[in-house]
């Protein structure tokens, strides 16, 4: 009882407080919680950010990047979600993975728990086989998945992850039924594509672009051809009018004060238009692309339909 | 030796803890698809088994009182204690910090469990803690649970 | 490809990128002899902190640690016996039982000679054959990854040393821990009783740590006479000039085991424990005295040792190559290269090159650097730090396990996991349950089913699939030839035996 009066008390200060603060944001240290281990690809969007962050923030903003790994980034995003929203507390966030789980498993947080900053990258779903098979596009794909339901492996990372919705993206669109083969991760999966051991595997454009000689991409599920490569035809023009992938952004708790988020939401544009940004995430790996605030939350409730309406018709456990 | 015959033999305590907490834990798996029960009952179901042969070995010992069986405690007391203390310490260094708890702990723990000479002590808890600082907080800025008076 | 491999000397010569190196070393020895301390958690340390270091001097100081660690682990084994890493688990087998007889200080100097060794004969592979080696790694698919696991665990039926009851239930409960988390091939969540950090599983320093370094801290403070704890006082401090050429009738069981540790650690996911139990194993079925194993056979101490040394760079191959780690300590060191940009891939090596074989000469002087540093000075000074009087040295390792185990993830829930591991060690060690089947059941358990039920996922359900490949065959053959092999050469001793009464 003592408690709640005390936390109430606390939680009115604060909010006082912040108020006031909001004026000269950023005047202390801000966190960003990453869901990952340092070194994933989450944690490098970070840590890449951040510098950028710090410098159009202003005000002498220092960006500090906290490692909370752990159930496929849920402890972090949770940690997030609960956060004072002061704006000293953010966090990357994953789609769809971050709002399938809060239709997978019991999460405390849902779409209405974050303050949406800012997508910073799209990664596409490419279609790969393996260098010493024969199909290499997706007319001969149908065909060979077509043979009888089931007949083709699909090497992909784990239920409920991008890979996986656009893998039933795909079969709905081609009218195939398929065998899943979920891997703990992207690289064991594409490892087994390459020595041949299943039909097809589902990754990201990233993880393709580095073994392009030893895999067949069969095609990207982008609106049009990555800049990363150039020569993957794209499904939209094999027929198939599928776009899928994995996105990477930045999050804050719900209830952010609006000029502290205005500041954040201006950083992070500013941050975008510097070519220095756009190359220093390229040589990471990523495939950059910008959805600011608001459309960055129609982007959420969008992937969020889309997973409610998979794990309603084929529910992946 | 002398509660030899009042006491059961430690096998046989150890056989019905296992096989109780199989079975709890066997009930859980109960709900899973059968693919990913499989391997846990297989495992759950052999530490029954087992622990059943290692009862029925302990029973068949027990009645010959000629069988050494091990001691589980070399002193109960210092057991319970050394537990005790490190049950607080990792209490402590939740609540006030590592910091804090580790330069209170390697003395007290030393100084309980016959260690009292009071220079090398605080030597040695010097240069421990202020290395651990040094290593962690200084050179690498990592976070160990923070201490009370710096949150 | 050659010539890029000499062009990238030059950078590595460099004084900071050696210098790196030499530090790396010497932490890497320090917390492995640490007992609470590991490779793992110190390379997980180290990364966000090399976050705009220069990519060689981060790289360079995270193979050292490697490299060092791998050999730091075996000095609290033989002297304590804790194991400081996984992999040093059968390093205390034999260099214990040396301490107890007062031949601490050779074993530690066979360790070290081995250690370097085994790790200059990785970081020579890893340099030379990492693309050839790669194509190795494509042809275990789940269904070949199955069976080396179960090759593996073979290995455990020679572990069972004594009470084979109590040494199954060892290992069936190892096998259990290994399934908690979320099973990914269902999508179901197993024993994790809705703690989210419980679904990736328990990592094999949390058990590690419990099992085998709380319980000898208890023990410490238990019986606190002021006495010596680690044979210390007995250590011989020759040189290890002087004490080599007295090894060299190792030579087979080097090159043995560092055959098996290379091999092991082109596999994915199996690590540096699974080469130092299978490499002890057959050095021993090898050995003329196999009844001498486990008492004290220096030769143990050597497989152990120079397997798992062996397979810390072999263990890079399939991480750089193909983006999946041989060991777990790879798994971290692979964030370690990501962090850089540096992605894994063909690519890494034309787009990259003074880095990525820069890397690899770091591996070689790393292996090098450990009979410097390790041989005496390092030896030594541990020696001494683990003279402290008990009650000290016991809380000093209460501390430093909360350190080692909190570290790696930054949450106290790991440390509770600990605590927890440790009272059943403490039981299991009183009641004489042997410790290394659970350790061999963690890591191989899920490892093992996860790749079955791919497998079976691929066949669609056919098991046939599980032997359709010649990979399968030639590692089904091998696992009953050495779970057979022991049972024949008896049985061909007692005839004999008998021909000649």
């Amino acid at each position: 009882m003592k408690r709640t009066v005390f936390t109430a008390a606390l939680v009115a200060t604060t909010a006082m407080a912040g108020a006031v603060a909001a004026q000269d944001y950023p005047s202390e240290e801000i966190e960003v919680i990453v869901g990952y281990s340092a070194g994933g690809g989450t944690d490098v969007m970070a840590r890449t950010v951040a510098p950028f962050l710090e410098e159009y923030l202003g005000n002498n903003a220092t960006v500090v990047v906290k490692n909370m790994p752990g159930a496929s980034g849920q402890i972090g995003v949770t940690e997030v979600a609960t956060a004072e929203p002061d704006g000293y507390t953010l966090g990357t966030f994953n789609l769809p993975g971050m709002m399938a789980r809060t239709l997978d498993r019991e999460a405390d947080y849902d779409a209405d728990s974050f303050t949406y900053l800012a997508n910073v990258v799209n990664d596409p779903n490419v279609i790969v086989t393996p260098g010493s098979s024969d199909i290499d596009t997706m007319e001969k794909l149908v065909e060979a998945a077509s043979e009888e339901p089931g007949a083709m492996t699909v090497a992909m990372s784990s239920l409920g992850g991008d890979d996986h919705l656009f893998l039933v993206k795909v079969q709905e669109a081609t009218d195939t039924e398929m065998t899943v083969v979920p891997f703990s991760g992207s690289a064991p999966a594409r490892t087994a594509l390459m020595g041949g051991h299943v039909g097809m595997g589902i990754i990201n454009l990233s993880e393709a672009v580095n073994f392009l000689d030893d895999l067949n991409v069969v095609g990207i599920a982008s609106e049009e051809r990555s800049d990363l490569a150039p020569d993957v035809p794209t499904l939209a023009e094999q027929g198939y009018e599928i776009t899928n992938g994995g996105l990477r952004g930045f999050v804050a708790p719900d209830g952010l004060p609006e000029e502290v988020e205005q500041k954040l939401l201006d950083a992070f544009q500013q941050a975008f238009d510097d070519p220095e940004f756009q190359e220093a995430m390229i040589s990471t790996g990523n495939p950059v692309r910008l959805t600011l605030g608001e459309e960055f939350e129609e982007l959420t409730q969008e992937q969020l339909d889309l997973a409610t309406r998979i794990w309603e018709n084929t529910p992946w456990k | 030796m002398k509660h030899h015959l009042t006491r059961p033999h430690p096998d046989l305590i150890a056989g019905v803890v296992v096989i109780l907490a199989s079975v709890l834990l066997m009930l859980r798996a109960g709900t899973m698809p059968a693919m990913t029960a499989l391997l846990p009952f297989a495992m759950l179901g052999a530490l029954i088994v087992l622990s059943l042969v290692m009862i029925v070995r302990a029973l068949m010992r027990d009645a010959d009182p000629e069988t050494a069986r091990p001691d589980v405690f070399d002193s109960r007391n210092r057991f319970f204690g050394v537990c005790a203390a490190i049950g607080l310490y990792v209490a402590a260094v939740a609540l006030i910090g590592f910091y804090t708890s580790t330069a209170i702990m390697i003395p007290a723990v030393s100084w309980a469990f016959g260690f009292r000479k009071p220079v090398p002590l605080a030597l040695a808890t010097a240069i421990f803690v202020g290395g651990i600082a040094l290593i962690f907080h200084v050179l690498m800025g990592q976070d160990l649970p923070a201490e009370f008076f710096a949150r | 490809m050659y010539g890029a491999l000499l062009d990238a000397l030059p950078e590595v010569l460099g004084w900071a990128n050696l210098l790196a190196v030499v530090v790396g070393v010497l932490s890497g020895i320090c917390v492995g002899a640490l007992p609470g301390l590991s490779a793992t958690m110190a390379i997980s340390v180290l990364i966000p902190f090399t976050f705009g270091m220069s990519p060689l001097v981060a790289l360079g100081m995270m193979a050292g640690i490697y490299n060092g660690a791998m050999y730091g682990g075996s000095i609290p084994a033989v002297l304590l016996r804790i194991p400081g890493t996984p992999a040093a688990v059968a390093t205390s087998f034999d260099g214990y039982p040396m301490a107890q007889k007062g031949r601490g200080g050779y074993a530690l100097q066979v360790a070290v000679v081995s250690s370097a060794l085994g790790g200059i004969a990785s970081a020579i592979v890893l340099m030379l054959l990492a693309p050839p080696l790669a194509k190795v790694t494509l042809l275990f698919g789940p269904a070949e990854i199955f069976w080396v696991a179960v090759f593996g665990m073979s290995s455990i039926v020679f572990l069972l040393s004594g009470d084979i009851v109590k040494g199954l239930m060892s290992a069936a409960f190892g096998v259990f821990v290994s399934l908690i988390g979320a099973d990914t091939i269902s999508g179901y969540d197993r024993f994790t009783f809705g703690r989210l950090e419980l679904l990736d599983g328990i990592n094999i320093i949390v058990l590690l740590v419990g099992l085998y370094a709380l319980p000898p801290a208890v023990g410490l403070l238990e019986e606190p006479k002021d006495i010596d704890a680690s044979n210390a006082t007995r250590l011989s401090t020759g040189s290890i000039w002087s004490a080599i050429p007295g090894m060299l009738g190792y030579w087979k069981t080097w090159l043995r085991s560092a055959i098996i540790g290379i091999f092991v650690g082109i596999l994915p996911g199996a690590g540096g424990s699974m080469a130092a139990f299978l490499s002890w194993n057959e050095a021993r079925r090898a050995s003329s005295n196999p009844d001498e194993w486990g008492h004290g056979e220096p030769e143990g101490v050597a497989a152990a040792e120079t397997a798992n040394n062996a397979d810390t760079a072999s263990a890079m191959i399939p991480a750089l190559t193909l983006g999946i780690p041989g060991t777990a300590v790879a798994a971290v060191m692979l964030g370690g290269l990501l962090i850089h940009g540096l992605q894994p891939g063909p690519m890494l090596f034309r787009s990259n090159p003074e880095i990525v074989f820069g890397f690899m000469w770091q591996f070689l002087f790393a292996a090098i650097l450990l009979i410097f540093l390790g041989g005496s000075i390092a030896t030594n000074s541990f020696a001494q730090v683990l003279r402290l009087p008990r009650p000290i040295l016991g809380a000093i390792i209460i501390a430093l396990v909360f350190i080692g185990v909190y570290s790696i993830n930054g949450r106290m829930f790991d440390v509770y996991l600990t605590l927890g591991f440790g009272v059943i060690g403490y039981f299991m060690e009183k009641l004489k349950f042997p410790l290394p089947p659970v350790v061999l059941g963690l890591i191989l358990g899920k490892f093992a089913e996860e790749n079955l039920r791919l497998a079976l996922r691929i066949g669609r359900g056919d098991w046939s699939v599980l032997w359709s490949s010649t990979t399968s065959l030639i590692i089904i053959g091998l696992t009953l030839v050495v779970v057979l092999m022991p049972i024949l050469r008896q049985q061909v001793a007692k005839r004999r035996a008998a021909r000649q009464p």
